[in-house]
């Protein structure tokens, strides 16, 4: 068991699998960055008229931070772990986003 | 620094192929894009002031907008009062004849008056050239419309992310070795490998913020809407623009709509405006009006701070009292917050440093440009290279569609733009939208299927040299127009414009004389290794 794990470790990455890595980083990577941009939103205290400084600047946080996603995302083993971590990634990133929410409103 | 060769190897891959997809559109985006920079001077050396009525001195502004609103009295609600006329702009009141804004400036009434001071007024579609390059750039080159063109366009942004990410992973392990090791002796390919990472890296914050910048730009609307619910609605606003709203909105009624009291008058506003902030210097008075109430945004000047648009910064003024109401973008007033906001705006727009950061800018737009051409040179010659050694005595299909697109649309584009500008002074009113646009694809198509019929590589230089010859139009065509058919004054801006344009198409058409011998000894020594 721990040999095969050894072994997958050491093997290395090449471009199999590259579009469901892909597909992972381009889906699971905007809802992340979205979610993540609500965090940052209720942190600053962003508001939802555009009204405050925070609200405007918060425009360009998804962008950058779905872009990198995407590009990293090929540094997954396989498709599977891809959308596993991003998946649960996004999980606490979203349960967070929801608890902060329910705290300050 | 290290990292695994392996993942250097996947990050190649990934590099090449989300270069092939984005670098066409990169290439239109930059190129175009670094015009912009100078899209006032364009818009100057454009401009067809001679039939449009004269500026008045501030003294007779009262009068002036006394009778035009009395003539026209919609233009009330949507009028712009210019504090120093120039050739873009050359009467002192002007307000928008239509509500097309989707392809640069709208037909616009000018007014001034007559020496027995009698009401006179001219319309005229301002030269739509320069919104042309700018909207070109803004759509990656696709004839799409506003939301469409937006997204493609910040697909091309994600791909853009991925191609620096990657290109990055590439070029960390053996920076510092071959970073200045520019080869020109060696093989064709390896001078465009070593140019392409030496520009790209030397380059690379520049793209950097523009990747970032872009892509908030492009998925603004979904981001917004977005917002719209992930935040909470505002309990405190800590905007300036607070107080606007509420205060006068109950005195609705009286002679125009949204207006309580009668307009405070261009001169006692500007003076006002001098009280209160000694140092702003006002370009012009640009009353609006948002949410049925008339609001006044003074746009003004100022190189010592970054400003959110290539234009300057403004400052929200009540029209009937004078006094400030928003201070968020002017410039040397702002918060930080809103700081931060307007320097993600100049990052973009490079509208820091004056002249000379737009020129900066420039040259890193056209240097971007000639990165992805090069980049996809260097895909070419790459490809060729294991096709030959695969036994391939021709190129393959993808190989050829690539050389095509590569010649026929990325000279194509620089082909239309000098296109665009060269037909400037033929056209009427300086050129609408949509004649512009059709000469720029007609050229653009012809500059493709000349690719299509010589192949991509011999189209090379008959391409390099008819863009040279239509740029080395420009000064031509604009020299004879201002000479002979029409009376256009010749500034600083008209002499700067047709003179880069000189130096460039001789330029191009030295390339193209160059590149011919060039070839010929790469296919010579290519065929000595063979």
């Amino acid at each position: 068991m721990t040999d095969t794990v050894q072994e997958s470790r050491n093997a290395p990455l090449d471009g199999r699998g590259w579009a469901g890595k892909g597909l992972a980083g381009l889906v699971l990577g905007a809802t992340l960055a979205t979610g993540l941009m609500g965090i940052f939103g209720l942190l600053f205290h962003a508001d939802a008229q555009f009204r405050t400084a925070a609200a405007q600047i918060l425009r360009w946080f998804p962008g950058p931070v779905w872009g990198v996603v995407l590009a990293l995302s090929f540094l997954f083993r396989s498709p599977v772990r891809a959308w596993t971590t991003l998946g649960v990634l996004n999980g606490v990133v979203w349960a967070a986003y929801l608890l902060l929410r329910g705290i300050l409103v | 620094m290290k990292i695994r060769g392996d993942i250097v190897r996947l990050y190649r891959n990934v590099h090449s192929w989300v270069g092939i997809m984005a670098g066409l559109f990169l290439f239109v985006a930059f190129y175009a894009g670094g015009m912009t920079m100078f899209e006032g001077v364009v818009e100057s050396w454009s401009a067809r002031p001679a039939a449009l009525p004269a500026a008045v001195s501030v003294d007779h502004l009262p009068d002036l907008l006394q009778k035009a609103f009395a003539a026209d009295p919609s233009a009330v609600a949507n009028h712009t009062v210019i504090l120093y006329p120039d050739a873009a702009h050359p009467s002192s009141l002007m307000w928008s004849a239509s509500h097309d804004r989707e392809h640069g400036p709208a037909r616009t009434m000018y007014a001034g008056l007559a020496p027995d001071g009698s009401l006179i007024t001219r319309t005229q579609t301002p030269s739509q050239a320069a919104s042309f390059i700018n909207i070109l750039h803004q759509r990656i080159g696709l004839p799409l419309g506003r939301e469409s063109g937006r997204l493609v366009m910040g697909i091309v942004a994600l791909l853009y992310a991925v191609a620096l990410v990657s290109g990055t992973v590439m070029v960390l392990p053996s920076l510092l070795r071959n970073l200045f090791a520019l080869r020109l002796t060696e093989s064709l390919r390896r001078m465009w490998l070593d140019f392409h990472t030496l520009l790209g890296v030397c380059s690379l914050p520049f793209h950097i913020v523009m990747a970032a910048t872009a892509a908030g730009f492009a998925f603004q609307r979904p981001i917004m809407t977005l917002e719209q619910n992930l935040f909470r609605p505002a309990l405190s606003v800590e905007s300036t623009q607070g107080g606007r709203d509420g205060a006068h909105a109950h005195h609705h009624g009286s002679g125009h709509p949204g207006i309580d009291r009668p307009l405070l008058e261009p001169g006692a506003l500007v003076a006002s405006l001098a009280e209160q902030v000694p140092d702003f210097e006002p370009d012009a008075l640009v009353y609006s009006t948002r949410n049925g109430k008339l609001s006044l945004r003074v746009t003004g000047h100022d190189t010592r701070h970054v400003t959110r648009r290539p234009d300057g910064g403004y400052v929200d003024v009540d029209p009937c009292g004078g006094r400030i109401t928003s201070t968020d973008f002017l410039p040397g007033h702002q918060g930080g917050g809103f700081l931060a906001l307007t320097t993600i705006y100049a990052l973009h727009f490079g509208t820091f440093g004056g002249l000379w950061g737009r020129a900066g800018y420039a040259l890193l737009g056209f240097g971007g440009a000639f990165l992805f051409y090069s980049g996809n040179r260097l895909w070419l010659s790459s490809r060729r290279r294991r096709e030959r050694s695969a036994g391939l005595s021709q190129d393959s299909l993808g190989t050829r569609l690539l050389s095509v697109l590569t010649a026929g649309g990325m000279l194509g584009c620089v082909c239309g733009v000098s296109a665009v500008f060269a037909a400037v002074p033929l056209l009427p009113e300086g050129g609408h939208y949509q004649n512009i646009e059709a000469l720029f694809y007609a050229v653009l198509f012809g500059c493709v299927v000349m690719a299509v019929w010589l192949g991509g590589e011999r189209s090379t230089r008959p391409l390099v040299g008819l863009a040279g010859v239509l740029t080395l139009l420009i000064p031509v065509t604009d020299g004879l127009s201002r000479l002979l058919l029409l009376a256009r004054p010749i500034t600083g801006n008209v002499i700067g414009v047709d003179i880069v344009a000189l130096v460039y198409g001789l330029a191009l058409v030295l390339t193209a004389m160059r590149a011919t011998r060039a070839l010929a000894g790469s296919s010579m020594e290519e065929r000595v290794r063979a």
